[in-house]
């Protein structure tokens, strides 16, 4: 047998290519990232750098377009959170419900979104669904005598939009996940709660959620980290309009970086995502093991 | 005597072969900017020029949104990637460093630079950023013009109702404000008559393409700079302070908000034409490319599609009396490459020794011949009204400054300005002073003002 020092080191041996991968293929653009953002780069003078500090920092918070592009990024992540657990997890139950039959059917139904290019998405919820007057969703209104309202184009429904469309996009995962999760809770438990009298909705809410809370966090962050960062299904639905109602941080960075040229700007506020990302991931992940340990 | 000439005969067929062979083995590549002209190019004039030289072209059509940030990317590595790139004098500032000065090339192959309208050769062939020198060959110059349905306007009940109402004839705008009255005339609801029919739906007065970012700052623009303002004077100063932008903004976004389709606010380049087509619009903001759409066969529009140099803005600051559109679309530049002279011998070929043909198949027209020939003038039904019109909007463009700065500080900052007005978010006043502020730092920060 082995001693545990000789297996120690063996364990780093089999984990140094995924290792290197990583320090290539993430920490150095993320370190050129950082390098730009401390330096004033413009791409057509791209030898002329200029050493500047904190300086594009302080710029893009004294700026109230980086202010307008966080709240709505703040905005549009919590929607999309808020939408995607929730859905997921009704259709997840739904679908775990011995009655449904031609479950595999479903469920490579339900799961036909998350593989959807969301560009081609972005596309089609504005062509399809969001069209004033020929789009589903204002037929389906006007069905039932509603209003038809330019979505995408009133300031107060574009964000709504947004969310709505980017979080049929990431539901799926959430479904899939919480699916998976349910197949491990013991049929006894929900055998024991109908015994007891429990319906559906009370077996949803005191068997499956606390069930789920390991799973909720890990779908969680993958929906705060991918929807904080989200833009193309946001640019080739609204462009971040109208005004600068969804233009979220990822659109404001290459409005700034790329459109203006301006790299060093254009990075400062890429790399204050990946702050303010990584933080809040940090509170997120310790707050809700405190909690699960709490409970435990 | 017989045995000489045997070899030399070898010989010359050696050379010849040999000739060919290195032809075969160039092949210039260039990156084009997706329309009708690369089309042209990639499905014609690159096979033909194959054909008969053995020389390949490759024309990489790249998307519009990515095109200069590829090319400017590949350049400032020196990759070598392209022979040839897409040139629009307000990308320029970004590629002056690596395209060849084309002058040795003009004159050693006999290319006739007056071939072109006096602006043109301005805009699209010589830079600020590089005096005295022509850094690039015009391919598809564009500027804006004003359609308008020519039935509509002729009819006897719309010139009754409008002298009625306005105390003058129905005739296309010639100011802006004529414009806006006119676009407003025209603006009506389902149900309502137009010469003498019932709508069946919404019909909208004036429109150009709105959307977010891109779209309503070109619209914009075009506004802008036909009141005269150049975005800054020859010393740096910023002449976007001027109380008219504010003035061209408030009309603009009242002339946008009350006469344009809500639908504008979410389009592209071109995009709105389609409307215009289907008979849902007096009058449009057209660019070049539009003519297609507006004339399809079977169109509600087509043959009633009257052409017109934008309006004047009255009492704009540089005496214009036309409206003045920047001169966009663009061109070919050279990168600095071993192919460089055989990429400007397929380019003399395509626009100089087969300029008809060049205009014929691009549907773009640039050079003095285009606007002379009779059968591109016969081509196609439209083009005997639709050529002269724009060859009188091109006698008033504006030229946009070569320097790198200019996407920034002209049109993302006119991006952020308008967007903010239009939105309400701020007030002109507001948003103008930002404006300023932005342009003289980015000045300041390039060494051009201390």
């Amino acid at each position: 047998m082995a001693d545990p020092r000789s297996r120690f080191t063996r364990g780093w041996w089999f984990l140094a290519p995924g290792l290197v991968l990583m320090t290539l293929i993430v920490s150095v653009p993320l370190l050129m990232a950082f390098r730009y953002s401390v330096h004033r780069v413009f791409l057509y003078r791209f030898d002329e750098q200029t050493f500047l500090g904190l300086a594009n920092y302080l710029r893009a918070i004294r700026d109230p377009l980086y202010v307008n592009a966080l709240k709505v990024t703040t905005l549009f992540t919590l929607g999309c959170l808020v939408l995607s657990i929730v859905l997921g997890l009704l259709v997840a139950f739904a679908l775990s419900s011995r009655e449904v039959r031609l479950r595999p059917a479903w469920l490579a139904l339900f799961l036909i979104p998350f593989v959807v290019t969301p560009v081609v998405a972005g596309i089609a919820w504005r062509f399809f669904m969001w069209q004033q007057e020929f789009g589903v969703i204002n037929q389906v209104l006007g069905v039932f005598g509603g209003p038809d309202p330019y979505w995408l184009l009133e300031r107060e429904t574009a964000l709504i939009a947004a969310i709505v469309s980017n979080s049929w996009h990431l539901t799926p995962l959430a479904i899939l996940v919480f699916y998976a999760a349910l197949t491990t809770i013991p049929d006894e438990l929900f055998d024991a709660g109908k015994t007891d009298g429990a319906g559906p909705m009370q077996s949803l809410w005191y068997i499956v959620l606390p069930m789920l809370r390991p799973h909720m966090l890990f779908v969680s962050i993958i929906v705060i980290t991918s929807a904080f960062r989200e833009f193309d299904m946001i640019w080739s639905l609204t462009g971040g309009g109208p005004g600068r109602a969804t233009t979220v941080l990822s659109i404001f960075a290459y409005d700034r970086g790329i459109a203006n040229q301006d790299m060093g700007m254009g990075n400062s506020i890429a790399f204050s995502m990946f702050v303010i990302m990584a933080v809040a991931a940090w509170i997120y992940i310790t707050v809700y093991r405190r909690v699960l340990e709490h409970e435990e | 005597m017989k045995l000489h000439t045997l070899r030399l005969a070898a010989l010359a067929a050696a050379a010849a072969f040999a000739s060919q062979a290195a032809a075969q083995d160039i092949t210039l590549r260039w990156a084009l900017h997706p329309g009708a002209e690369a089309d042209a190019v990639v499905d014609y004039f690159a096979p033909k020029y194959e054909e008969e030289t053995g020389i390949k072209v490759i024309g990489e059509i790249l998307p519009a949104a990515q095109l200069r940030d590829q090319m400017a990317i590949e350049a400032i590595g020196d990759t070598d990637r392209w022979d040839m790139g897409y040139h629009s004098p307000g990308w320029f500032g970004t590629f002056a460093p690596h395209v060849l000065d084309l002058t040795p090339l003009i004159e050693k192959h006999g290319f006739d630079v007056n071939a072109y309208p006096d602006l043109v050769i301005n805009s699209h062939m010589t830079s600020s950023a590089r005096e005295g020198e022509y850094i690039a060959l015009p391919t598809p110059p564009a500027a804006p013009m004003l359609i308008h349905r020519a039935d509509w306007f002729s009819h006897p009940e719309e010139q009754a109702a409008f002298e009625k109402e306005f105390g003058r004839a129905l005739e296309v705008p010639k100011t802006f404000k004529e414009l806006r009255e006119v676009a407003g005339f025209f603006t009506r609801d389902a149900g309502e008559m137009l010469a003498g029919q019932e709508l069946e739906r919404d019909l909208y007065g004036w429109t150009d393409a709105l959307g977010a970012g891109v779209g309503i700052t070109r619209s914009f623009i075009v506004v802008l700079y036909s009141t005269g303002v150049s975005g800054w004077d020859d010393s740096f100063q910023p002449d976007i302070g001027h109380p008219i932008v504010n003035e061209a903004a408030e009309y603009f976004t009242d002339l946008a908000k009350n006469t344009a389709p809500r639908e504008a606010q979410n389009w592209g380049f071109l995009e709105g034409l389609e409307m215009f087509r289907d008979g849902r619009l007096a009058m449009a903001t057209m660019w070049p490319q539009g003519v297609g759409i507006v004339e399809t066969e079977g169109g509600d529009a087509a043959g009633n599609v009257g052409y017109s140099t934008l309006p004047v803005w009255e009492g704009n600051l540089a005496g214009f009396t036309q409206g003045t559109p920047f001169l966009g679309g663009g061109g070919v530049f050279i990168f600095d490459t071993p192919n460089a002279d055989e990429a400007f011998k397929f380019l003399k070929w395509m626009l100089q020794d087969n300029e008809v043909e060049w205009g014929k198949r691009s549907l773009q027209f640039s050079r003095k011949a285009h606007f002379q020939s009779e059968e591109l003038r016969t081509l196609r039904p439209f083009y005997k009204d639709y050529l002269p019109t724009f060859e009188q909007v091109l006698q008033s463009v504006f030229i946009r400054q070569g320097i790198p700065e200019y996407g920034a500080v002209m049109w993302g900052g006119a991006t952020d300005y308008i967007t903010d007005v239009y939105s309400g978010d701020l007030t002109p006043e507001q948003a103008q002073e930002r404006w300023v502020a932005n342009m003289t730092e980015a000045f300041k920060a390039a060494g051009y003002l201390e």
